[in-house]
């Protein structure tokens, strides 16, 4: 499989996947097109080593937890705020819309703001359903981590909705 | 909950992709790190010294006007040849990035320490490559009339000033870049390592008051000039750092969507393995590297140069070895006296 072939089959998909991992659709397109970049000199081997979707996820996983850790502090500040911005927007945006819309869109603020990793294991367990051997191959770490990542995640989640779903009670009660 | 969270992220991943887009952006970016990689690239600084070194000439005294010895790193920084009377960038912005292969972007003085300037027109936009003391590495220059041309500058710009002209600056990955506008029409941008006071510093130091020509030490006969890609004339500190050598590069593209061609005139390696005859003349043919890392070369040295030449992209073996045939070295060692173009008899 040439590389533009490859990249017309699963382009998509990895940057769909990079826009979830980047928390951000537009940071996320830079991420895969970035590690595109970088994996076009080296297709012949990646394909030699017959599993370029795990090399390229592998990759961007990198890519991204690395390019964090680069970030200068203004810069994550920055970051931060734009997240929280977009956050703002989407509190408004989903005013109107219905109670599931709502949680979802609080359920996806919830797993922008978790720590990359456990980020990246929710990502592939949830919208690749990758089981926790491959996460763990993408991630360079054990299954037992993989899993440990996940648990936490999951935890962090549901106390935050159970929170917000408490306030938003309390918040009807004053109101009604 | 489980659902819950599958049905979110999906939400969020949705959205237009536009895949060709993305192969132009990846081939783009990727060439253009090819060419950094194999062309000016200051990670294989080593190997532009060894291609550059012995190339031709402009050999600059050992002595400094007033008699004393000069200093390594000292030595003036030269300059292409100048062109009087053409329009510059400052008084016509339209002419930066004509592709007339001229060069319309200088840098004040002479960089402390400096090691290697090139400069480098194409249509769209000008480079200007250095490596210096003072700059703590390398810092690439671009300049055009179009902010398409400086690419993305990243997430996270903050607002800063040269010379008290509005600019943004952005690190990524270590490096530091500003951008502004240093007049109307023109768009500038400084790549630097370390802090982003050396970017700004050397963006305060440019000036678009200058022309010079690109200058080459060969021709390729038979060529049309439409090929021309890039044109660049490179300057490079001897190891004794009390002289200077002057080269020149031409990336071309003969046929419309065909490979890129590189050629380059440099100092002869020893590395060098002549296992070929292309036109009578003896040459090292290699193929590009099992990983695509490097590409396709051909190494044919002559009087005590070497000319390289490389391939970017698919094409038939025998149009690159045609570019061989067609090489055909300009005598001399002052670039003044190097043609302004490679094509032509």
């Amino acid at each position: 499989m040439t590389f533009e072939d490859y990249v017309r089959l699963r382009g998509p998909a990895l940057v769909r996947l990079a826009r979830l991992v980047a928390g951000d659709r537009h940071l996320g397109e830079d991420l895969a097109q970035e590690v595109l970049i970088r994996a076009y000199p080296r297709w012949n081997r990646i394909v030699a080593g017959g599993r370029p979707d795990v090399y390229l996820r592998r990759m961007l996983v990198n890519a991204h937890v690395s390019w964090r850790r680069k970030r200068s502090s203004t810069e994550v500040v920055d970051g931060a705020e734009r997240v929280e911005r977009a956050n703002g927007a989407e509190v408004a945006d989903v005013g109107d819309l219905g109670a599931e819309a709502a949680e979802r869109a609080a359920v996806w603020r919830l797993i922008r703001r978790l720590p990359p990793k456990q980020r990246v294991t929710i990502v592939l367990r949830y919208y690749e359903d990758l089981d926790d051997g491959a996460i763990a191959e993408i991630l360079g770490c054990s299954p037992g981590t993989v899993r440990t990542h996940a648990m936490r995640a999951l935890t962090t989640l549901r106390q935050h909705l159970a929170a917000t779903e408490e306030s938003a009670e309390e918040t009807l009660r004053w109101t009604t | 909950m489980d659902d819950m969270i599958a049905t979110a992220l999906r939400e969020r991943a949705e959205g237009d992709i536009h895949v060709e887009q993305l192969l132009d952006a990846v081939r783009t970016g990727a060439r253009r790190r090819q060419r950094r990689r194999f062309a000016v690239g200051f990670g294989a600084a080593a190997a532009v010294v060894a291609l550059l070194a012995g190339a031709g000439m402009a050999a600059l005294p050992d002595r400094r006007p007033d008699g004393r010895a000069a200093q390594p790193g000292q030595v003036p920084l030269p300059r292409p040849p100048a062109v009087v009377g053409a329009p510059t960038a400052a008084d016509r912005p339209e002419v930066l990035g004509s592709g007339s292969g001229l060069f319309h972007l200088d840098i004040s003085g002479t960089p402390i320490g400096w090691r290697y300037v090139a400069w480098a027109a194409t249509r769209g936009f000008e480079e200007l490559t250095l490596e210096a003391a003072e700059t703590g590495g390398d810092v690439r220059v671009v300049a055009a009339r179009d902010l398409i041309w400086l690419g993305e500058l990243g997430p996270g710009a903050a607002p800063a000033t040269v010379d008290g002209l509005p600019a943004e600056t952005v690190e990524w990955g270590g490096s530091h870049a500003v951008r502004w506008q240093p007049r109307p029409g023109i768009w500038a941008q400084v790549w630097g390592n370390g802090e982003p006071e050396i970017a700004i510093a050397v963006a305060e130091r440019l000036r678009f008051d200058k022309v010079y020509r690109c200058a080459v030490p060969f021709r390729l006969a038979g060529y049309a000039e439409p090929a021309l890609n890039k044109c660049s004339t490179d300057m490079v500190l001897d190891e004794d750092g009390l002289s200077a050598t002057t080269a020149g590069t031409v990336w071309l593209t003969p046929v419309t969507g065909g490979p890129e061609y590189q050629v380059s005139v440099g100092r002869s390696r020893t590395d060098t393995v002549l296992n070929d005859t292309i036109s009578g003349r003896e040459v090292q043919v290699k193929p590009a590297s099992a990983g695509g890392s490097a590409p396709p070369e051909i190494r044919y040295p002559f009087d005590g140069r070497t000319a390289y030449f490389w391939q970017f992209g698919a094409g038939p073996a025998e149009a690159f070895r045609a570019l061989v045939a067609a090489f055909t070295p300009v005598p001399g060692n002052d670039p003044n006296d190097w043609p302004a173009t490679a094509f032509g008899s």
